[in-house]
């Protein structure tokens, strides 16, 4: 079941969902993913003890890994991997395997 | 689809059972879903060698299938592709796991999505240059 609503939003978010082609199941899609994270935030809380200072540490470990990860070995190696990886799957299809 | 990190089977099992390292999974969960476009990948295999970790543990397994949920966490299941094999077993000889290998191929194939694991040696001693979170 649907129901029509009548909303009034800033400019920049009009132009935003002017450019989906179908506005409605676009604001559907969003508001079912809140109501989604609050509900998880919520039980991540209760059941886990989750904190908003335990989430912020976890955002600065996260952004220090990154950066410590960012080494000239570790992005040679990884690049060396993906070539390899590449190389793999160009012989697999060339010897006729699938897309 | 923006892989912002990957959770190996370790990282599930760890969450499923509230063992160490569970409640940073869930700080990790906590954050990615400040960001709308946010994903976290679950390999299937590391799905299935959760699955055997938890197993006979009834109130682990509901936690580990409600975090595995599309409709309740923002995750998205990596299924292993017909054409995967080759790489696969490539990545396995290195990593001597094979739902590892699953994540390392995920995390490749993701712009290098950091991986959570509790198994952080094992995915640096194979030299794949990745982004390692240790729990």
């Amino acid at each position: 079941m649907t129901r029509r609503l009548t909303i009034s939003v800033p400019d920049d978010i009009a132009e935003r969902i002017d450019r989906e082609p179908n506005a409605s199941a676009f604001i559907a899609d969003l508001v079912r993913r809140a109501t989604r994270n609050e509900e998880l935030l919520a039980r991540l809380k209760d059941e886990l003890g989750v904190t908003d200072e335990g989430v912020a540490r976890v955002r600065e470990w996260r952004r220090r890994s990154r950066a410590e990860w960012n080494t000239p070995e570790n992005r040679a190696q990884a690049a060396a991997a993906r070539a390899r990886i590449a190389a793999i799957r160009a012989r697999h299809k060339a010897d006729g395997g699938e897309e | 689809m923006s892989v912002t990190v990957v959770f190996d089977a370790t990282a599930l099992t760890r969450y499923a059972t509230l063992d160490r390292g569970g409640l940073t999974v869930g700080e990790v969960i906590a954050e990615v879903v400040d960001d709308p476009a946010a994903t976290i990948a679950v390999p299937v295999l590391a799905i299935a060698a959760a699955i055997r970790g938890v197993s006979g543990k009834t109130d682990d397994l509901a936690r580990l299938a409600r975090l595995i949920d599309s409709d309740l966490t923002p995750v998205a299941r990596i299924p292993v592709g017909a054409n995967d094999g080759e790489v696969l077993g490539e990545i396995y000889r290195e990593i001597d796991d094979l739902s590892c290998a699953q994540a390392a191929m995920v995390s490749l194939d993701n712009h290098l999505a950091p991986i959570l694991t509790a198994d952080g040696p094992r995915y640096r001693t194979a030299r794949l240059g990745l982004d390692i979170l240790d729990l």
